[in-house]
């Protein structure tokens, strides 16, 4: 009887198992009969930036695979080269500086050899930026330069040898790279060629060639940098009616909306922020495709000053400038804010090729009348309850 | 008896069953769902009469009082499917229904004292809709899900004072979870779809009374009452992204029900019978308010049976017992504009013995209405099916 009870049992519990199953097939026949005190709501709401504002930080460029020097807009670069394993003795007959360009931003024109300094104290390619390089005075003299080739494509110059001697000679020069410019005060334009970082072939990127003459036997010796930056500043009123987003010379935007008015219970559907492009300040043009990313902010010590101030750099989302608005998805971050996981100090928008890139979009702050930015918030509700 | 054989075919029924099984009626989205009045496949081939009927190869799961005749140990279970057609002005949907319909189980102690315990279902939730709307130039589809239901596990004495009367009394103890979930979706590929869900938990204790008296061998009589159940409940609400750290405490109201029946046995092998059970249901309350909209159900029922022979030497044919039945009565809650809505059945059923009266298969099957569309905006054409099995032997014998 025992056994015949557990077999029972257990096939009993086998067959309830079996037999619970359900799914569903939706239809709207019936609401007429589905009473509910309510059935929740799908809302709209449109927010102005309470609060927004731009500021210049100077972050290192040392990994881009690009270096720039020139001036086009107020747009303003130089690039740091360093070359280093030099051979211990012999007699420099000859230095040749050489690189490729990869593209120009704005319309090159005159002599494109640029303009080379020594640099007189260490940088490091991982922090070195327009302000600590000339905080620290570490421009050097002027070196004098003879043209070998120079193109739009590439250029070949050479440097005095005493140069290169002085640092195989390290009791009368150390060696802290040179800095390249152009001396003119606005070139109209900027040149773009590869840094070590760049992924293609060695060639590409800017090379030494030292010629060394050792116990009669001229010797070739061909360097490439073993540390490369661009430096670069751009003009920034503090006070300006826009809100810039640009690279390289960095500047970045933050924008602050009060959405204490959506209930915590909702789901936020969509929450998308709209900028309005000031196509005259875009940056070489407004043509290219640009995107940025979107963080948030940690406090609103921004409100009054930059110094300290910081952004949670482990989640983004990333928008783009299409014709004269920009878009960005921002509803994980206001579900966040609603629900209280994250609070709201406000976003930061910066460029997603910040350290690689030279491109600037400008926007029009809460300050206009017609184009403020906007955050545009679909939300849903649930029912108040459940009978 | 051969257990598992019986086991095995029950299964693979129930396998040919639920290859297709889905929602049920948008009338189930009231208070604690559509009620079950399931009584044993016997009672419900015969329009549900359950009151009034006892059966030594049967076990009653409505009146405890039922279960004077049960002289072996037994085990019943029962399945249940349901097709549900239901149309309004805005079309027609379809919906199949089938689970598990409850176990009964039952040991005869002797000395008129039997008792049993098994698990039923009490209500079932089973609904669904879909509206599409938009926002400014954004498309989207809400829809409402429900699904879930109580059920009972009770324990049922039933002791037989005399030889024509007995009284039964059965503890139950109600649970069931009732979720309801509500998604936003948009067409548009940027947003992020909404999903609210509401579970709420119920648990509480009921008694149910009953009574069967035979004033002579023709005509039984039976009654039961059930007083009011109070369930506590605790509903939880939750989306995508949080649950609510506190789920609120609440409390459903069941409304009392008590219902009288008779059997007559007309001659040796027909029993016709006739049952009326009312529960208050206009008395529901959640939270302590009455559930608007809903009024009394006043279910009558007719039904009979041609009964079979039990000599195991008689011929298949007439070892077989055949049921005809008929059941009226409102559904619980009116319609928008406060109309009753009727519903009715027509039930028919067959009684097949198994191993020389060992074991019995029903089979019932049910064809009912509810609500018309000309005056409730609502009709529902269902149709069901409950099979049960049920199967014993003799325990606590002497054997020396």
């Amino acid at each position: 009887m025992k056994k015949r009870l557990i077999t029972t049992l257990f096939l009993l519990g086998l067959f309830i198992l079996l037999v619970q199953c359900s799914k569903y097939e939706k239809t709207s026949v019936g609401s007429d009969h589905f009473e509910r005190e309510n059935s929740g709501s799908v809302a709209q709401m449109l927010k102005i930036a309470l609060r927004d504002t731009s500021y210049q930080t100077y972050a290192p460029n040392g990994f881009s695979v690009y270096l720039y020097v020139g001036q086009n807009k107020g747009i303003r670069c130089q690039s740091l080269l360093l070359f280093s394993g030099f051979p211990d003795s012999g007699i420099v007959d000859s230095v040749i500086l050489s690189h490729r360009f990869t593209g120009v931003i704005g319309s090159a024109r005159g002599s494109l050899v640029p303009t080379v300094h020594t640099v007189t104290g260490e940088w490091d390619e991982t922090e070195v930026t327009w302000e600590s390089f000339n905080m620290s005075n570490l421009l050097g003299d002027e070196v004098t330069t003879q043209v070998l080739y120079s193109d739009t494509d590439s250029v070949s110059y050479m440097l005095p040898q005493d140069l290169v001697q002085s640092w195989m000679d390290t009791s009368t020069l150390e060696n802290f790279g040179l800095l390249l410019s152009y001396s003119t005060p606005d070139t109209g334009f900027i040149m773009q060629f590869y840094s070590k970082e760049s992924p293609l072939e060695w060639a590409s990127v800017p090379q030494l060639t030292i010629y060394v003459t050792r116990d009669s036997i001229q010797s070739t010796y061909t360097k490439f940098p073993t540390a490369d930056a661009y430096i670069a500043t751009a003009p920034y009123d503090p006070t300006s009616e826009r809100l810039y987003i640009a690279d390289g010379a960095q500047l970045r935007s933050l924008l602050f909306f009060d959405l204490d008015s959506i209930p915590e219970n909702a789901t936020v559907n969509r929450a998308l922020l709209t900028l309005y492009n000031d196509t005259t300040l875009s940056f070489p043009d407004h043509s290219a495709p640009f995107e940025f990313v979107a963080f948030i902010c940690t406090d609103t010590t921004w409100w009054s000053s930059f110094e300290t101030f910081a952004f949670d750099s482990s989640l983004s989302f990333t928008g783009s400038v299409e014709d004269d608005s920009a878009v960005i998805n921002l509803t994980f971050y206001v579900q966040n804010w609603t629900i209280g996981i994250k609070e709201n100090n406000g976003i930061i928008l910066l460029g997603k090729n910040e350290r690689s890139d030279l491109m600037r979009r400008a926007f029009y702050s809460r300050t206009d009348s017609q184009k403020k930015p906007r955050l545009e918030i679909i939300y849903s509700l649930p029912p108040s309850g459940r009978f | 008896m051969n257990f598992p054989r019986f086991f095995k075919f029950i299964i693979l029924i129930t396998f040919l069953f639920i290859q297709n099984v889905d929602g049920g009626s948008i009338l189930s989205s009231k208070g604690v769902g559509l009620p079950f009045f399931h009584p044993n496949t016997r009672s419900m081939g015969m329009g549900g009469l359950s009151i009034a009927i006892s059966d030594p190869f049967v076990i009653s799961r409505i009146n405890p009082a039922g279960l004077y005749m049960s002289q072996r140990t037994q085990l019943s279970l029962q399945y249940y499917f349901e097709n549900n057609d239901y149309r309004d002005i805005n079309g027609n949907a379809s919906s199949n229904y089938s689970n598990f319909d409850g176990f009964t189980f039952a040991i005869p102690f002797g000395s008129g004292l039997n008792a049993s315990f098994g698990l039923t279902p009490f209500s079932r939730m089973d609904y669904q809709l879909s509206y599409s709307n938009s926002i400014e130039t954004e498309s989207y589809t809400k829809s409402v899900e429900g699904n879930g239901g109580l059920n009972t596990f009770s324990f049922s004495l039933c002791w037989a004072l005399r030889s024509n009367l007995s009284l039964g009394l059965s503890g139950h103890y109600f649970f069931g979870k009732f979720t309801e979930r509500w998604d936003v979706e948009y067409d548009d590929q940027g947003f992020f779809p909404s999903k609210d869900e509401f579970t709420t938990k119920n648990w509480g204790f009921g008694l149910t009374t009953g009574f069967i008296y035979r004033p002579f061998t023709a005509l039984t009589i039976g009654a039961i009452y059930t007083p009011e159940i109070n369930l506590d409940n605790q509903t939880s609400i939750s989306n995508l992204y949080q649950t609510e750290d506190k789920p609120d405490q609440g409390s459903i109201l069941l409304p009392a029900s008590w219902g009288v029946g008779t059997t007559f046995l007309i001659t040796r092998g027909v029993l016709l019978g006739i049952e009326y059970h009312k529960r208050n249901w206009s008395r529901m309350a959640i939270n302590g308010t009455r559930i608007q909209g809903t009024c009394d159900v006043n279910r009558l029922s007719v039904g009979g049976e041609i009964l079979p022979n039990r000599n195991p030497e008689a011929s298949f044919l007439r070892r077989l017992a055949f049921r005809l039945g008929f059941t009226t009565q409102p559904y619980l809650s009116l319609d928008p504009m406060q109309n009753s809505i009727t519903e009715q059945w027509v039930t028919m059923g067959i009684g097949i013995p198994l191993y020389m009266n060992a074991a019995q298969i029903d089979i019932a099957l049910s064809y009912g209405t509810r609500g018309s569309l000309d005056s409730n905006n609502l009709s529902e054409n269902m149709f069901r099916i409950s099979l049960s099995l049920t199967g014993g032997e003799k325990w606590f014998i002497r054997r020396y």
